[in-house]
């Protein structure tokens, strides 16, 4: 049926039958974009009618909302190389069931990550999945496709790394869009492991359940996963981690034993907070309600990471590193605290000045250059 | 000065600007200066040098003592509008320092302190004009190491390596420069000395750390960098592997690090480059040709060297085919390092694994011959181009999968213009990166470059075909330039974003990385 | 024309197509963070004069004094190749041009300092001492030496000898030095041992000698070595805390002499130790007083000098070398001692041994 608006009609055109329903000053209009071809002519249409676009986010006034539900298919795997060519619209849990069933694995996806889509991880920069094994799912592109915000397709050969300039692929990561609409991404998948073990130990505080999270990385080991969690004030801090086995290689949770010692918690206790924490990822399976509701996100260098561990009630530390960590605060801080804690030389999530002051300003410019003129240009 | 016209008076008033920033003896115009300063390593520069073309000069050096002296002199040049080369040590392959537009080097190795070394966190700041090798001994002393080792740790710097995405031949362990970085102290085109939050950190993009990681001296001058340092380690274990076939080798390394395995050297050699290195007593074939150039390449008489090179390379379609015809067996060497218990269950690793493809174990001969002579094959350049000879090398990545296809289609295409060879020495899970090393003649200095630019332009035009990067370490420069719109599309409008942002006057490296 | 830097082209050659091999290995181009005197831009310079490329003029002459003669190039590199005898012959063509430096031949041509201690030395003998340009107070002390370890009847030589002339070659008047070698050979006429107190004649002695065609027949050795067996055990623990040692380029890397100094040293310290720059023996860093650098750029001679001994800061220096020691010295200032090694273990001689 015709909409009688021509840009929509263009729109359906362009973009195929079922694309856009509705006029777009309509707020339950959605703009269902399937690749990135069809999310360039969307993108380009709207961009030269002078239409602003908002990505997979709440209606505004006068503005286009375009999602990306359809563009979830996984468009080649590289099984050899263990690469993934996924559209950015899937989610984590349908990216890894369909590696699973070739016998691949993103590594553990926790359970508050599994309804995420890439694109959402992306944009946002999430850091949802700290994993010395396998790197935070953020990093590990080999390759991106986006359309810019006028339209325009970038996209990147595929290979692990390069010396072609900047990094341009990190520009749209974290940028919430601005930099572009992540369409594909080329995604490092590894052999499933043979065997999974659980560890989790108990230290009496942030600075010796830290010192001796540095010292399993120290010793080489690897964790595919692994979290430093307080649950009564000033008891004790444990550590829970997930060491994976791939054939051959049985060495991680050995070597984690040498290092820090055998499990101190209960096993039983250990592995049910596995089986919460990692549900399965078959589509059939249940939909796991733990999303946990992070209020502020930090991050802290070595030295003072206890003490902005100690100062949050709640507090997790994640992506442990030996130059330092990544505190999750359950609730959102107050801007004392986030004070306190940025002199203790954190940085802090905020939800938009996290780059500090003056990066700010750097980022606006250039997110600025990007958009599309507004008529009045 | 060429950018803003030659008008002497804004020159010299520039220089005296200059001069009470950084100091006189710190500001130099001299023709042994200037001419020091007009080029890198690129060997195009050294057969245009060769030739008797005369040298692309800067208008002056600068030699800044302090950040803050860097930022001063970027806002004195972009107030005047005037180039800045930002200059490690000038080791860059590519013509990345080429003063192209004239104007003021800006050599950074004044720069040189180790602010900190944090051996608990496991990190150093360190100021970006160190010299690569000298910091590797200082932490060596501490028990430290970054584990950055590029075959030119002896000539670089700090500030060149993460310009330029360096890769050290350790890269397998402790990845490229790009995955050492917490954060960046840098001074971006407005003349303000900034520091990029560390990576890891939460927040918006764009990531400003990969960003300045790569930019060659286009967006900003680095500093400083807090960077990742390990503790030395306190095993090692070397080993040699002849694999049947260079794919076989390929297995060897993608399993070993698929399983998660983190050995710090897996170096495969090509049939060629096996010979070359000559890995055990019985390497035969290839015909006269190759043992003329093997003769040629290796220790003899120097006057009987010269002539056989010439006469081998002279003819570089009939060698690549006689090349074709060599056995396949490729030599892999192998270190692993960590303690005891971890070098010993790596090194045991790949060897349950080369045994699986048919490698032969060679011991720990290979590896530790590599190891002590790590350094050592630049030193041919010397007399490769003194024999009329010219060399380099061209490395490029790709993905396990379409490695082989790579390695073949990059030998198809440079075949007719020069003899040419890889190895495989930079490997990840999902892929690995070619390095290849060719070699040419021509009868005249412009013969030689008419080749030069023929197997450069045939060798990239296949990368680019294949569908592969055509840079894994050696950065763009000036002489990758031509390729880059083809490589990154619409994907450069990234980059002109970001440019006029951090860049405003425009003065930084122009025309480097991308044409202007 | 250019006969002498002719001579070198292989020389200049290798360092031509070099990519800069050993650029970390050059004190010079380290202290003055600059490229333009790398062994590989002086080489390219001198090799781009041969050529008729660039012309020999004030500013090339001038660049080509930025060497101290260390030889850590050489140590660095494959070929082996000799940068500061190529130099040197760069610097010849510009004396022959016309371009001599003045503050090089003041310093090639400077005076013996004086020393009642040299003077009171008997002429000739079987073992004569050549203090070259070690100051009077070193003199006293080797001297004190060499009679503590045995050599009571060491003498001086003869016809006024007292240096082996070795500073003509780098301020580039070769003739000048073959006709001074001569004149040197017969003054040592009826040695045995020369003991050299810096390590630069005994250099000049076994290396650039011979070059040149001239051989002394007389053993040549530098003080350390010969006092370093006669005296273990007659040195007492003196001098209280750590020191840095540093080995002097010409004793270390030239004439491989790294454990006699150090040994009678350690038995000098009191409860100390001898600490190492982190580049140390072959690789040790360099005085920067050499082929007369400091005469032509102080500043920057200086500099080499600190950024030697900037590994190991505050603690007192130690070297073997009188004019590395002397040139230490003024490069620290007051904000560092620096001990002559021959003066430090003269002075914790056990003189009760005797
Ligand atoms: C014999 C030889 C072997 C080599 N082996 C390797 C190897 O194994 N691995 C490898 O990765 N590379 C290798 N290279 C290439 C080269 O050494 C590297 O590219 C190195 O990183 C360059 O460092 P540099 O300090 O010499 O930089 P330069 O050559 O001075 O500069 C390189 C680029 O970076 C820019 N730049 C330099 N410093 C800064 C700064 N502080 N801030 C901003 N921009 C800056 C310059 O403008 C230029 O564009 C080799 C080169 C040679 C000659
Ligand atoms: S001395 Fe050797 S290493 Fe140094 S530049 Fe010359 S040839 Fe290269
Ligand atoms: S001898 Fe020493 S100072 Fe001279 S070029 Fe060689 S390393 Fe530099």
């Amino acid at each position: 049926m015709n909409s009688g608006d021509p840009l929509v009609e263009r729109l359906r055109w362009q973009l195929g039958p079922g694309t856009v329903d509705g006029p777009l000053a309509d707020e339950r209009c959605r703009v269902r974009v399937d690749g990135t071809a069809t999310a360039a002519r969307a993108l380009r249409l709207l961009a030269d009618a002078g239409v602003p676009v908002v990505i997979e986010g709440e209606p505004a006034a006068g503005a286009a909302v375009l999602t990306v539900e359809r563009m979830n298919a996984l468009l080649g795997l590289d099984a050899e190389s263990g690469v993934a060519h996924v559209q950015a619209g899937c989610t984590w849990r349908r990216v890894e069931w369909l590696l699973r069933r070739r016998g691949l694995t993103l590594g553990p996806l926790p359970a508050w990550l599994l309804e995420r889509t890439v694109l959402e991880s992306f944009a946002t920069n999430d850091r949802l999945r700290p994993s010395p094994r396998y790197g935070q799912l953020t990093d590990g592109a080999l390759a991106f496709a986006a359309v810019l915000p006028r339209g325009g397709i970038a996209r990147s050969s595929v290979a692990p790394r390069r010396s072609t300039g900047p990094d341009l692929g990190r520009v749209p990561v974290g940028a919430r869009h601005r930099g572009g609409l992540l369409t594909e991404v080329h995604l490092q998948a590894w052999p499933a492991p043979e065997a999974r073990a659980w560890r989790a130990i108990e230290r009496p505080d942030w600075s010796s359940a830290l010192a001796a999270a540095v010292a399993v990385l120290r010793a080489g080991v690897q964790p595919a996963w692994w979290r430093l969690d307080r649950p009564r004030p000033r008891g004790p801090v444990r550590i829970w981690a997930s060491l994976v086995e791939t054939a051959g290689n049985e060495r991680p949770a050995t070597r984690f034993d040498a290092v820090v010692g055998g499990a101190g918690i209960d096993a039983a206790e250990v592995e049910a907070a596995a089986a919460a924490l990692f549900p399965p990822v078959s589509p059939d399976a249940p939909r796991a309600a733990t999303t946990p509701a992070f209020g502020t996100v930090a991050w802290a260098p070595r030295a003072t990471l206890p003490a902005v561990a100690a100062a949050v009630e709640g507090a997790e530390v994640w992506d442990v590193a030996p130059e330092g960590g990544t505190v999750y605060a359950p609730a959102p801080l107050d801007e004392l605290q986030v004070r306190r804690l940025r002199d203790l030389g954190a940085h802090i999530d905020t939800g938009g000045d996290e780059g500090g002051d003056e990066w700010q300003p750097l980022a606006e410019a250039v997110f600025a250059r990007l958009a599309p003129r507004t008529s009045s240009e | 000065m060429q950018h803003s016209g030659a008008r002497d008076s804004e020159t010299a008033a520039l220089l005296a600007g200059l001069r009470s920033d950084v100091g006189e003896a710190h500001v130099a115009t001299g023709a042994p200066d200037r001419d020091a300063y007009s080029r890198d390593l690129w060997p195009r520069s050294l057969l245009d040098q060769i030739a008797g073309d005369p040298p692309t000069l800067p208008d002056a050096v600068v030699w800044p003592g302090s950040v803050d002296e860097v930022a001063a002199v970027v806002r004195r040049c972009a107030a005047a509008r005037v180039p800045i080369v930002p200059f490690g040590a000038g080791s860059g392959v590519c013509g990345g320092t080429r003063p192209t537009h004239g104007g003021i080097v800006v050599d950074l190795k004044r720069l040189k302190r180790l602010r900190r070394v944090d051996a608990e966190a496991g990190v150093i700041e360190v100021e970006g004009g160190f010299v690569g090798e000298l910091l590797e001994r200082r932490l060596e002393a501490e028990g430290l190491t970054l584990g950055h080792f590029p075959s030119s740790i002896i000539c670089s710097t700090v500030g060149g390596w993460l310009a330029g995405r360096s890769a050290g031949q350790l890269s397998s362990r402790y990845g490229k420069i790009e995955d050492m970085v917490v954060d960046l102290e840098v001074v971006t085109g407005d003349g303000r000395v900034r520091r990029t939050p560390p990576a890891g950190a939460p927040g918006a993009g764009p990531d400003w750390n990969q960003i300045f990681v790569g930019s060659e001296g286009t967006l900003g001058i680095i500093t400083a960098a807090t960077l990742r340092v390990h503790p030395q380690p306190t095993a090692r274990r070397f080993r040699g592997w002849m694999v049947p076939t260079p794919e076989a080798g390929f297995e060897v390394m993608r399993r070993t690090l698929q399983e998660g395995w983190r050995p710090s050297v897996l170096r495969l050699y090509d049939p060629l480059d096996t010979v070359m290195v000559g890995s055990g007593p019985e390497e035969k074939g290839g015909g006269r040709s190759l043992g003329r150039l093997k003769e040629a390449l290796g220790e003899g008489a120097p006057a009987l060297k010269r002539r056989a090179t010439v006469a081998a390379l002279s003819v570089p379609g009939l060698i690549n085919r006689a090349v074709k015809a060599l056995p396949q067996r490729s030599l892999l060497v192998t270190m692993c390092e960590g303690d005891e218990a971890e070098a010993g269950a790596t090194d045991e690793a790949i060897a349950r694994i080369a045994r699986t493809v048919g490698g032969r174990d060679l011991g720990e001969g290979p590896g530790r011959k590599w190891y002590a002579h790590r350094y050592d094959v630049s030193f041919k350049q010397s007399k490769m181009y003194r024999s009329g000879a010219f060399v380099d090398t061209m490395e490029v990545a790709t993905t396990w999968t379409k490695l082989a296809e790579l390695y073949e289609a990059v030998r198809e295409a440079v075949a007719p213009h020069v003899l040419i060879m890889a190895h495989f020495s930079h490997a990840y899970p999902g892929g690995c990166s070619i390095y290849f090393t060719f070699a040419g003649t021509g009868r005249t200095p412009e013969e030689m470059k008419a080749r030069y630019d023929a197997a450069w332009r045939a060798g990239q035009d296949a990368v680019i075909a294949q569908g592969a990067v055509i840079a894994h370490h050696h950065g763009v420069g000036l002489s990758r330039v031509p390729y880059m719109d083809r490589v990154h599309g619409e994907a450069r409008r990234w980059f002109d974003a970001l440019k006029p942002v951090l860049d405003p006057a425009g003065i930084f490296n122009p025309g480097k990385v991308f044409s202007e | 024309m250019l006969r002498r830097l002719g001579e070198q082209r292989t020389a200049l050659e290798l360092c031509t197509y070099c990519p800069k091999l050993c650029r970390f290995a050059c004190p010079v181009a380290t202290a003055e963070a600059r490229e333009t005197v790398t062994p590989w831009a002086l080489m390219t310079r001198a090799h781009q004069v041969l050529q008729g490329r660039t012309p020999l003029d004030a500013a090339t002459a001038q660049i080509w004094e930025h060497c101290t003669g260390c030889l850590r190039c050489q140590r660095n590199c494959r070929h082996d190749n000799d940068p500061p005898m190529a130099l040197y012959a760069a610097r010849a063509e510009a004396v022959a041009a016309g371009l001599a430096s003045p503050a090089l031949t003041a310093w090639a041509e400077a005076p013996r300092p004086s020393s009642r201690a040299f003077e009171a030395l008997p002429e000739g003998g079987e073992v004569v001492v050549l203090p070259g340009h070690a100051a009077d107070e070193v003199v006293a002390a080797s001297v004190k030496l060499l009679r503590f370890a045995g050599f009571a009847a060491a003498g001086r030589p003869a016809r006024g000898v007292w240096h082996a002339a070795g500073r003509l070659l780098p301020a580039g008047r070769p003739g000048l030095f073959e006709g001074a070698a001569r004149q040197v050979l017969r003054g040592l006429e009826g040695a045995r041992l020369v003991v050299c107190l810096d390590p630069e004649d005994a250099v000049t002695l076994t290396r650039d000698y011979p070059r040149h065609g001239v051989s002394v027949a007389a053993a040549v050795r530098h003080l350390s070595e010969v006092v370093d067996e006669p005296l273990r055990g007659r040195v007492r623990p003196v001098l209280e805390g750590d020191v840095l040692y540093l080995d002097a380029c010409r004793l270390g890397r030239q004439l491989g002499v790294y454990d006699p100094p150090r040994r009678l040293l350690a038995a000098a310290l009191a409860g100390g130790r001898i600490r190492e720059a982190v580049m140390n023996r072959d690789q040790g860093g360099c005085c920067g007083a050499g082929a007369g650098f400091a005469a032509t750029n102080p500043g920057a001679a200086a500099d080499v000098a600190r950024e030697a001994a900037a590994d190991v800061p505050e603690i007192p220096v130690v070297t073997a070398g009188p004019t590395c020691a002397a040139h230490l010295r003024r490069a620290h200032g007051d904000t560092r001692t620096v001990h002559d090694w021959a003066v430090l273990v003269a002075g914790a001689l056990n003189e009760e041994l005797r």
